[in-house]
């Protein structure tokens, strides 16, 4: 029974980790894309985007 | 301390894939790669903490992780995570039980799970190979 707790949050921790890494892979290295449909920046890093 | 088994294999007992192919050394690059995603965690926060700092303090630090070397770096990054998650989409797909069939009576020639998961293994090298191609394109030559 641990063990299928301790497997449980396994995948609860790996489908939240899922999801903000693709918020991130949105945000961060999709720009390009993103910016085509009037969101997010082509240079998130830029001073003026982060500041 | 002294009754503490001797490791006889030491780095290849850890790296070795021996009898179980290569799916053992899938494993070996996995945790290796999981490794190197999390030093790059590290440094990540490390470099991303220059927001703190203001935005000269920021500005500073992306020119200086702009380098090639840093770039080549981040390509590495890269190619792990690409096989880290592909090969991680592989073992969630064995663990489930996709791939590997049914269990049945050992009849020779004997046909083991790990034989019958092996076209998945190798689909998934190719998916994996193919994108760590089309990154590296990304990477050096295109949005230039």
């Amino acid at each position: 029974m641990r063990e299928s707790k301790l497997w449980f949050w396994h995948i609860l921790s790996a489908a939240v980790i899922l999801v903000l890494l693709g918020v991130h892979m949105g945000i961060m290295h999709l720009g390009a894309i993103l910016s085509a449909f009037g969101i997010g920046s082509r240079d998130p890093v830029r001073s003026a985007e982060v500041f | 301390m002294q009754n503490r088994l001797k490791n006889n294999l030491g780095l290849w007992g850890w790296l070795g894939g021996g009898r179980y192919g290569a799916e053992r050394y899938a494993y070996a690059l996995h945790r290796i790669t999981g490794l190197g995603i999390l030093a790059y965690f590290l440094m990540h926060i490390f470099v991303t903490g220059a927001r703190a700092g203001g935005p000269a303090e920021w500005d500073s630090r992306m020119a200086f992780f702009g380098r090639p070397v840093f770039k080549t770096g981040e390509f590495l990054v890269f190619l792990a995570f690409v096989y880290h998650a592909i090969n991680g989409i592989r073992l969630s797909l064995v663990e489930l039980g996709y791939m590997v069939g049914k269990p049945g009576l050992p009849s020779y020639p004997y046909n083991y799970s790990t034989l019958r998961q092996r076209p998945l293994f190798l689909a998934m090298m190719v998916v994996a190979a193919a994108l760590m191609v089309i990154g590296g394109a990304d990477f050096y030559f295109a949005f230039k």
